[in-house]
């Protein structure tokens, strides 16, 4: 839960873990593909996806098999193809999410107002947070929490690659 | 056994009487103190009972009126069905003369984990007791009051449960220490209920909201939002803006030079150098990937990307890197977005 407090070099740390791998995946997809036709649409779509994937998998190693969400994340990456299900399940999401906000108006009102959480936004964030659609509502918070934690880190680090290679 | 049980209790209630009687006639501004070590002391007492129970099986000792107790000088008569179990009326009583909340709350965890490896017959009434257990707080609840009013006289009380339990801790520290591990501490207010299923619903509730303040702190924009309905909405706002940003990147990576040759070494440190910067600012920057509000995302986007970070060291951008960027390497932002929304949705 405190590992998160990144000192500036420390070799430890949950970021340089995630840098390290993230680093080394990414030159392994730009050394495998010299000489193809490197900048049109579809291959640049397919290195899109070898590179979230990529993210996605060195974040959950680096976070290790501690939490439930990454055991999810590595179970789910190591079961489907990098295809583009993710992308329909994405778009999936978004409709429900949109059906639902507006059941919430009514169904926000009937639910209890002394700290019972109303069931539609937990099971949004069961559906956002990967394994979480078996947790109750205290282990998907703490799932949530430290799964926040460890996106920002992942933003932070492909930002600032980001920025090295395109100023 | 069957019989045993509810005498023995009885006759717990008959001293619990007692010590009321006692503690009524006259000397019960002195004798406040004593009242709540007695009664903390007959909680000990009784779960020690419960467990010497099963020996004490052949006494017989005749009471009057097994189903009906009065009080009468407390002013107070507590009536209870003929088929119900008359120990019910030690849950009050015990919860009253230990007075309190938290101390009631205990015994009653308390005796309903010690009722469970008694077996059958016990479970039977189990089953009765829950359905009198409403009838038993809103009687704890009265008897509450009432010692409330008793201790309204000394001004230097301030609410019934603090004081009294500092002095019942005082006091017979030995029961509590008998007591103390078998049970999670939780403080039941007046009124509330004190049976194992709302304490262990309490007790849920409090980790919940612990947990909600903790991501609230960790949620940027979420202090001011109240109700946990709006705050799962913005944590829900914010997962979901990470992952897009994720994906953003990951979108501008694979769109920035593909021969680039990594040198990892050299990335390495110049990531581990920069400061630890605050990803997303404001709510204002959450990136929404509908396709209407294309535009406004863009800006946004445009925005988190450019803004927060500040490259402190601009001498190794020069020489090894720059040698090998293709110039067609550039993509603008609109090319990417159009990209990736093509991606999306193909």
């Amino acid at each position: 839960m405190n590992k998160y407090n990144p000192p500036r070099m420390n070799p430890s740390s949950l970021r340089s873990r995630f840098a390290t791998r993230f680093l080394r995946s990414l030159s392994e997809i730009n050394a495998q593909k010299p000489t193809a036709s490197s900048s049109s649409p579809t291959e640049i779509f397919r290195r899109y996806r070898r590179i979230k994937v990529a993210a996605d998998k060195s974040m959950a190693y680096s976070v290790r098999s501690r939490r439930t969400w990454s055991r999810a994340m590595l179970w789910k990456l190591r079961t489907r193809p990098c295809g583009r299900r993710s992308v329909k399940t994405s778009t999936i999401v978004r409709k429900t999410r949109h059906e639902k906000q507006n059941k919430n108006t009514t169904t926000a009102t009937t639910t209890g107002e002394d700290g019972v959480v109303s069931g539609v936004e937990a099971d949004e964030l069961r559906e956002l947070v990967p394994g979480g659609e078996a947790m109750d509502l205290y282990n998907l918070l703490d799932e949530t929490a430290h799964y926040i934690k460890c996106l920002t880190t992942q933003v932070q680090v492909m930002k600032k690659i980001a920025d090295f290679y395109s100023p | 056994m069957n019989r045993a049980l509810p005498e023995m209790l009885q006759w717990q209630q008959q001293q619990q009487q007692q010590s009321y009687f006692s503690e009524l006639s006259g000397v019960f501004r002195s004798q406040i103190s004593h009242l709540c070590f007695d009664g903390g002391f007959m909680s000990s007492d009784s779960v020690v009972t419960r467990e010497v129970k099963p020996d004490n099986n052949g006494l017989e000792t005749a009471w009057p009126e097994p189903g009906k107790l009065e009080m009468g000088s407390l002013g107070l008569g507590f009536e209870f069905e003929p088929c119900g179990p008359s120990y019910n009326m030690n849950y009050a009583i015990s919860g009253t003369s230990s007075c309190p909340p938290p101390a009631a709350a205990e015994l009653v965890t308390g005796k309903m984990g010690s009722a469970v490896g008694t077996g059958n017959e016990s479970f039977k009434k189990r089953k009765a007791d829950k359905l009198q257990n409403s009838k038993a707080a809103v009687e704890d609840d009265s008897m509450k009051k009432i010692k409330a009013y008793e201790e309204d006289g000394e001004s230097k009380i301030t609410g019934p449960s603090n004081s009294n339990k500092s002095k019942h801790k005082k006091e017979n520290s030995k029961a509590s220490e008998v007591q103390k591990p078998d049970y999670i501490h939780v403080r039941a207010r007046r009124g509330q209920a004190t049976d194992s299923h709302s304490l262990a619903e309490r007790v849920r509730r409090e980790k919940i909201s612990e947990r909600m303040k903790y991501l609230q702190d960790l949620v940027p924009g979420c202090n001011k939002i109240t109700g946990k309905a709006g705050m799962l909405d913005e944590i829900i706002n914010y997962v979901q803006s990470l992952q897009r940003q994720v994906e953003f990147l990951s979108m501008k990576l694979a769109a920035v030079n593909p021969r680039l040759d990594f040198n990892i070494d050299n990335l390495f440190t110049k990531v581990e150098e920069f400061p630890a910067v605050q990803v997303v600012a404001n709510p204002i920057h959450y990136l929404h990937f509908n396709p209407a509000q294309e535009v406004v995302s863009e800006t946004a986007l445009r925005r988190t990307i450019s803004a927060p970070v500040t490259i402190p060291d601009t001498s190794f951008l020069d020489s090894s890197c720059f040698a090998q960027i293709q110039p067609s390497a550039t993509w603008d932002d609109v090319e990417l977005q159009n990209l990736y929304n093509a991606g999306r949705f193909h």
